[in-house]
């Protein structure tokens, strides 16, 4: 893929296709360009959702301790 | 992204998820054979999703190393989501039941633990890809086992996104007539 040309992801009605012609579409991104390009990508993604279900899961034990603490269970 | 024999080896930034696997993964790889299976294969290789547990064979040889496995996976800050004790867990594994270790105080991403229970299941362990890393290596379930188990096993959109994206991505250098033979053992499962 060319990077000052780049291939246009073709646009479907069927959202179910969408999806598909989205895999396809980044499938080959992943395939044509250097592995640090599209990994660092991915590390956005998968990084703020871990991050976020981290603190969410933290903050909930916090409450939970506290719940336990105020009715003495 | 290059296939070196049996290896891929992969030039990439490492995510969070990437880290954690690595470092589980060096844990039980001192007292079993492993070999990684399902969604998180398609995450290494590049697919824009995430996970919320990393499926895992582990050859366990008996009680013992099992034990060792266990306690060393504790000491080094995980805990078993499943199962209150280490005879527990073993007894869960050998009825052929799963068990999940996360880091403590957490629940998610975590690690389900199985044994082989099949000849396939076997396959898997016995043919695993490398997966070479930055700073390691992983080793994953054959691309074409992957596709099948995904494409006419599980079945969910979601999997078959994952299939989807793997047939793409090694489009050329995939076995289809592997996909379709582990496809009719499947069908057998």
């Amino acid at each position: 893929m060319n990077p000052l040309k780049p291939n246009l992801l073709k646009p479907k009605k069927d959202p179910k296709k969408e999806r598909l012609e989205f895999v396809k579409y980044w499938a080959n991104y992943v395939k044509t360009h250097p592995d640090k390009i599209w990994s660092k990508q991915q590390k956005i993604l998968i990084d703020s959702q871990l991050s976020s279900t981290k603190q969410l899961q933290r903050k909930s034990k916090k409450v939970f301790n506290l719940l336990r603490e105020i009715f003495k269970y | 992204m290059r296939f070196i024999g049996n290896k891929i080896k992969i030039d990439k930034t490492l995510n969070q998820l990437d880290k954690e696997v690595l470092e589980f993964t060096k844990i039980i790889s001192r007292y079993a054979n492993y070999v990684i299976v399902s969604g998180y294969v398609a995450i290494l290789l590049g697919r824009s999703r995430t996970t919320e547990d990393v499926d895992i064979f582990v050859d366990i040889k008996n009680k013992k190393t099992f034990e060792n496995m266990y306690k060393a996976l504790l000491k080094k800050g995980y805990w078993c989501l499943n199962a209150g004790d280490v005879k527990r867990a073993y007894t869960y594994l050998q009825e052929g039941i799963s068990i999940r270790f996360a880091k403590k105080n957490l629940v998610i991403p975590n690690f389900e633990i199985k044994i082989p229970k099949d000849k396939l299941d076997r396959e898997t362990l016995r043919n695993a890809t490398d997966v070479v890393l930055p700073k390691g290596k992983i080793k994953i379930a054959p691309i074409e086992m992957q596709i099948a188990f995904k494409r006419y096993y599980l079945k969910s959109p979601k999997d078959i996104e994952d299939a989807y994206y793997l047939e793409e991505l090694f489009k050329k250098k995939i076995n289809k007539e592997k996909i379709l033979k582990y496809k009719k053992e499947l069908e057998g499962k």
